[in-house]
């Protein structure tokens, strides 16, 4: 169906801008598309439209929001440049599939989970904020949340008591293995322990 | 061929379904709920008539197929249930994707229904656009996109909503679109398609004149024109909302008072609207301290003035 092919490519467009720009430079990315002669036409001359481009950078910011607000001690762990080049990176590989925040900042983190990190306290604390947003996940009527499972390298008081605060953990941090577990009381509150 | 859309306004004949548009409560004033806007809505309940409310925002969608797809959000759902019981709660829908081509969601026009089960509301309404689409699997793209204002969209998007209406026991309504790109070439002029899909249809129009506003800011569309070629005895309800520049554009952001301009926009629709049923201020909750309670309070009030100039005493719900 045509007009299918056509909505693929513009949501594409908005999404990558790669994409986008090969659309605008002539390039045989629309190749990929069933369209008639009128709706290349159209996605071509939108591409060079600077209001696609802002529609992009909108999408980008509501995006970008979702991941600052839930995940505040990945974004002060790793600092903004580092979150920055990752969020780009997971943007060019994953477009948006849910409106959701949550869905969102859990697909960011399981990306970062699988990334290289130099930082010894990145993965747990990435892990550390993913459990608690698998919590919060929203589930069916009686459905129970499972309880997570958190391994810290780190003592994970001397890790995240600081990024609480907006700081960074010390450098120096003992190195002994610890296992967390979050659950969900009656009330809907975490239970550590 | 798009018709150029300027000159006097344009004369309709009635059809059954404006006949069917005009058993609408004319309510008044209405506000778009936002949980940051709780607390207002409950002490100042006395300066609106209804509210109207983005069901995703207070349910959780997870997803097509699932046995209980929408969760409420426990919090939300218990307010309007307060509210209800002493005016109309009016669902504006962002979720149906109604001009998506690779799918239909009936599971939402379902849903729809059963809120209508709940709410009893007198028409609902979302947007004349597409958000779903195909890309490795489906994408949200989070902003209501534009749709090609040709014949096939209208003869897709026609079926559809006349399928809503035949679901949902109560009039659907369809918003005229944001974009900040332009369509080439197309079949219609934006006026000329809702007309059309009013009379495929059944559906109403929902005319927000800030998007209208946004429209002739950003690309030049000639608002003018648009109101006068657009049928007003299809309009049931008009959405008021207020914006901000970024990088060159204005923007629908919903971020403060109506400007002025939107402002004249209602006094000249006001009147011509026979059936309309309410006029509605969009405001994001993160929006409303900014704003503040007093710049909100003057908002509705001047809202409230229009419509006692033109418009019936408003009709309450009786609970």
């Amino acid at each position: 169906m045509s007009l299918a092919a056509f909505q693929s490519a513009l949501a594409r467009m908005v999404n990558d801008v790669n994409f986008r720009e090969d659309v605008r430079t002539g390039g045989a990315a629309l190749g990929a598309f069933e369209l008639d002669e009128r709706e290349t036409r159209r996605l071509r001359s939108a591409s060079a439209d600077p209001g696609l481009a802002l529609t992009g950078t909108l999408v980008r910011s509501f995006r970008l929001g979702k991941v600052l607000t839930l995940l505040p001690m990945t974004r002060t762990l790793i600092g903004d440049a580092r979150l920055g080049q990752e969020v780009r990176c997971f943007w060019a590989a994953q477009p948006p599939r849910s409106f959701y925040a949550l869905e969102e900042a859990i697909a960011f983190a399981d990306y970062l989970m699988n990334r290289q990190w130099a930082n010894p306290f990145a993965p747990e604390v990435i892990g550390f904020e993913r459990a608690l947003l698998e919590l919060r996940r929203v589930r069916p009527e009686g459905e129970p949340a499972a309880t997570q499972e958190i391994v810290f390298r780190h003592d994970p008081r001397t890790v995240l008591g600081p990024l609480q605060a907006g700081r960074r953990p010390a450098k120096r941090v003992r190195t002994r293995p610890f296992v967390v577990k979050a659950s969900l009381d009656e009330h809907g509150e975490v239970v550590w322990e | 061929m798009a018709q150029p859309q300027t000159g006097r306004p344009t004369t309709f004949t009635a059809t059954p379904h404006t006949a069917a548009l005009a058993a609408v409560p004319k309510l008044g004033v209405g506000i778009g709920y936002q949980p940051e806007l709780q607390r207002f809505l409950e002490s100042r309940g006395d300066e609106y008539d209804f509210l109207e409310v983005v069901p995703e925002v207070v349910w959780n969608d997870l997803g097509p197929g699932r046995a209980a797809r929408y969760v409420a959000d426990p919090e939300s759902h218990a307010f309007l249930e307060e509210q209800r019981r002493s005016r109309y709660v009016i669902p504006h829908s962002t979720g149906l994707s109604i001009g998506s081509a690779h799918r239909f969601d009936r599971e939402h026009v379902q849903q729809m229904k059963r809120w209508h089960e709940w709410l009893r509301f007198p028409w609902h309404s979302d947007h004349l656009a597409f958000h779903l689409a195909e890309q490795d699997g489906e994408v949200n793209v989070n902003l209501t996109l534009p749709l090609p204002l040709d014949r096939g969209t209208l003869q897709l998007v026609a079926e559809r909503a006349a399928e809503v209406r035949r679901t949902v026991p109560t009039p659907f309504l369809l918003e005229n679109n944001v974009s900040y790109f332009r369509m080439e070439g197309q079949d219609y002029g934006e006026a000329d398609f809702l007309n059309a899909l009013h009379r495929a249809s059944g559906c109403g129009i929902l005319l927000d004149l800030h998007n209208l506003y946004v429209n002739s800011r950003n690309q030049g569309v000639d608002w003018r024109g648009f109101l006068n070629r657009l049928n007003m005895d299809a309009v049931v309800e008009v959405h008021l909302a207020g914006g901000m520049e970024m990088d060159g554009f204005y923007l629908d952001a919903h971020s403060g008072p109506t400007p002025e301009p939107v402002w004249w926009m209602l006094e000249q629709v006001l009147p011509q609207c026979q059936n309309l049923g309410g006029v509605t201020f969009e405001l994001f909750g993160s929006w409303y301290q900014p704003m503040g309670e007093d710049a909100l309070r003057r908002q509705l009030a001047r809202m409230r003035k229009l419509w006692s100039r033109h418009k019936p005493e408003p009709a309450r719900r009786v609970a």
